[in-house]
C-alpha cells in the first residue's frame, strides 16, 4: 500500500513536526534527575559523608526557606535541623515512588505545620522578628513591600502559609503542591486563592499607597501635556 | 460575568489556568468594573512580590547541628532494647504477612457481621424444633456446635477493637479541642458563636447515636438470649447476632470523624475553616466536615 504522505502533497509526515521532539526533552531531563537523585540516595544510605553533605547543600535553601516562612524566623533553624535529621534517618525507607524533592518538601511541610499547629498561636510579628531573618542571597526589587509580605505571612493560618510559599515563593505547580500536601489539585487551587485574598487584605494599605504612587507620575505627565 | 465570578476565578486567571472563553469574559468585566480591576491587580501584585521574595540561606552552623542530631539519634538507638531492634529488622518482612492476615480477618468479620438468613436458619431450627438433633442433617448439628466458640472468640476480638477505636477517637477529640480552646480567644465573636453551635450539634448528635447504639446492642443481646427458649424466637434468626457490629456504631464514628475533620481544619486554617461548614437542615450528617474529609487533605 502506498504511503499517503508521499502520494498526497497536502499531508505532511508526522515526523517532520517539531513539537514531538520538544515534548521528549522534559521527560529525559526528569529521568536524568531521578537517576542522579537515586545515586545520591544510594550513597547516603551507605553512610557516605560527602553524599550527605551534597544532599544537604542541594536542598538546604529550599527546606530552610520553606520552614522559615511557615514557622517564623525564631525557630526555623531548630525545625530545619529536625527536618534534615528526619530526611537522613528516613532515606532507607524512601522507595522512590515520588521525586526526592517532593518527598523532602513533604517532610519539611509536615514538620513545619506540626510545629506551627502545636505552638497553637498566631504571633504578631513585628520588625524585631523580621530583623532575625537571615540575609537574603539576592535583594528584592521592592524591599518595602517584600518585607511587609514576609511579616504578613506570619499572620496567615499555617495551612495558607504553606500553600502560598510552595506555589508562589517556591514556584511549584498545583500538581506538586497537591502531592506534597496530600490533597487534591482542586483543593490546592482553592486554598491558594484564599491565601492570596487574605494576603491582599493584610497588605491593603501598602498596595493602595503603591497604586497612588503609580498614578501620580501619570497625572503629572497629563498636566504637562496640556 | 459578575463581580462574584471574578473574585472566585481570579487566581485561576492569574495563573493561566482559565479557559479562553471565561478568560475573555473576565477581561471584559475588568474593562467595565474599576473595583474588580483594582482587586485583581492587587492579587497579581501579591503573587509577584511573593515570587520575588529572596532565597534564604541557613547559618553555616546548621550542618554541624544536623550532624549532632543524627549522632544523638544513633546514640538513642544504641540504648534501645534488643527486642525493639530485632522488631525493626523484622518489620519490613512481616508487613506483607500482616497485610494478608488483616485482609483475612476483615473478610471473616464481614462474613460474620451480615449473615444471610439461609445460613442462620438451620442452627436455630435445630435448637428449637429438635434440641437433640434427631432427624436434622449432620451438617446443621455440627454447625450449631462449632459456631458458638468461634463467635465467642470473634466477639472478644471485636470488643477489644471497638474499645481501642473508641479510645482513639475520644483522645484525638480531646487533644484537638485543647488546641482550638487555645486559639479561639483570638477569633471574632461571630466565629466563636458559630463554633460553639457546631460543637453543640456534634455533641447532641453523638449523644443521640450513642443512645441508639446502646439500644441496638441491648436488643441484639436480648434476642440472642431468647433464641434457644422457644419456637417464638425462630424469627430472631433473621436478626444480627449479638456479636455483629450494629450500624449505629458506624453512624457514631461518622459524627466523631466529622468533628475531628472540622477541628483539624480549624487548627490549620484558623477561623476561615468555619466558612466551609454551613449547617444543613438534615443534621450533622450533612455537615461537610471539611475539605480534608472530602478532598483527602492530610498532612
Amino acid at each position: 500500500m502506498p504511503d499517503p504522505t508521499t502520494t498526497n502533497p497536502e499531508i505532511k509526515p508526522v515526523t517532520t513536526l517539531a513539537p514531538t521532539r520538544e515534548l521528549v526533552r522534559p521527560q529525559e531531563s526528569k529521568h536524568a534527575a531521578r537517576e542522579t537523585d537515586a545515586a545520591l540516595v544510594a550513597a547516603c544510605r551507605r553512610g557516605e559523608q560527602r553524599a550527605m553533605e551534597a544532599l544537604y547543600h542541594q536542598y538546604k535553601r529550599r527546606v530552610f526557606g520553606l520552614v522559615t516562612r511557615i514557622v517564623g524566623p525564631g525557630e526555623s533553624e531548630e525545625v530545619a535541623q529536625d527536618v534534615f535529621v528526619r530526611i537522613f534517618r528516613g532515606l532507607p525507607k524512601f522507595r522512590g515512588d515520588s521525586a526526592l524533592g517532593t518527598w523532602i518538601y513533604r517532610l519539611a511541610v509536615n514538620a513545619a505545620l506540626t510545629h506551627a499547629t502545636r505552638r497553637g498561636r498566631h504571633r504578631h510579628v513585628g520588625d524585631d522578628v523580621l530583623a532575625d531573618l537571615p540575609a537574603p542571597t539576592r535583594p528584592p526589587r521592592d524591599p518595602g513591600l517584600a518585607g511587609r509580605l514576609e511579616r504578613a505571612l506570619q499572620a496567615l493560618p499555617p495551612g495558607y502559609r504553606a500553600i502560598l510559599v510552595l506555589h508562589d515563593v517556591e514556584g511549584l505547580s498545583h500538581e506538586e503542591c497537591a502531592a506534597i500536601m496530600g490533597c487534591r489539585i482542586g483543593t490546592s487551587k482553592s486554598q491558594l486563592h484564599k491565601a492570596r485574598a487574605r494576603m491582599r487584605d493584610l497588605l491593603g494599605p501598602e498596595l493602595a499607597a503603591e497604586r497612588a504612587r503609580d498614578r501620580k507620575p501619570r497625572a503629572g505627565r497629563g498636566q504637562e501635556g496640556r | 460575568m459578575r463581580c462574584g465570578d471574578v473574585q472566585s476565578l481570579a487566581s485561576e486567571y492569574l495563573d493561566g489556568h482559565l479557559d479562553e472563553a471565561r478568560g475573555s469574559a473576565l477581561r471584559g468585566h475588568l474593562h467595565e468594573c474599576e473595583a474588580c480591576h483594582t482587586w485583581i491587580h492587587d492579587l497579581a501584585r501579591v503573587r509577584d512580590v511573593a515570587r520575588e521574595l529572596p532565597t534564604l540561606d541557613p547559618s553555616p552552623a546548621l550542618w554541624s547541628a544536623i550532624e549532632r542530631g543524627l549522632a544523638d539519634a544513633e546514640i538513642a538507638d544504641a540504648h534501645r532494647s534488643r527486642f525493639w531492634l530485632g522488631w525493626q529488622a523484622l518489620r519490613p518482612r512481616l508487613l506483607p504477612a500482616a497485610v494478608v492476615v488483616a485482609a483475612a480477618a476483615a473478610v471473616t468479620l464481614w462474613l460474620t457481621r451480615a449473615p444471610t438468613p439461609r445460613a442462620e436458619a438451620p442452627a436455630v431450627a435445630v435448637k428449637t424444633a429438635a434440641p437433640s438433633g434427631a432427624g436434622q442433617p449432620a451438617r446443621a448439628r455440627r454447625g450449631a456446635a462449632e459456631v458458638a466458640p468461634r463467635e465467642r472468640v470473634l466477639s472478644t476480638m471485636r470488643e477489644r477493637q471497638v474499645a481501642a477505636a473508641d479510645k482513639r477517637y475520644l483522645t484525638t477529640l480531646t487533644e484537638l479541642r485543647g488546641v482550638i480552646d487555645a486559639e479561639r480567644s483570638r477569633w471574632s465573636q461571630t466565629s466563636i458563636g458559630k463554633l460553639d453551635r457546631a460543637l453543640a450539634e456534634f455533641a447532641a448528635e453523638a449523644a443521640r447515636e450513642r443512645r441508639a447504639l446502646n439500644l441496638a446492642v441491648s436488643a441484639a443481646d436480648g434476642s440472642a438470649n431468647d433464641a434457644p427458649q422457644g419456637a417464638a424466637s425462630v424469627a430472631s434468626a433473621d436478626a444480627a447476632p449479638p456479636t455483629a457490629e450494629p450500624r449505629e456504631r458506624d453512624a457514631l464514628y461518622a459524627v466523631y470523624r466529622a468533628e475531628i475533620a472540622l477541628l483539624q481544619d480549624l487548627a490549620i486554617y484558623g477561623e476561615d475553616a468555619l466558612a466551609r461548614i454551613e449547617p444543613q437542615p438534615n443534621g450533622v450528617g450533612a455537615w461537610p466536615g471539611s475539605a480534608r474529609a472530602r478532598g483527602g487533605l492530610g498532612w
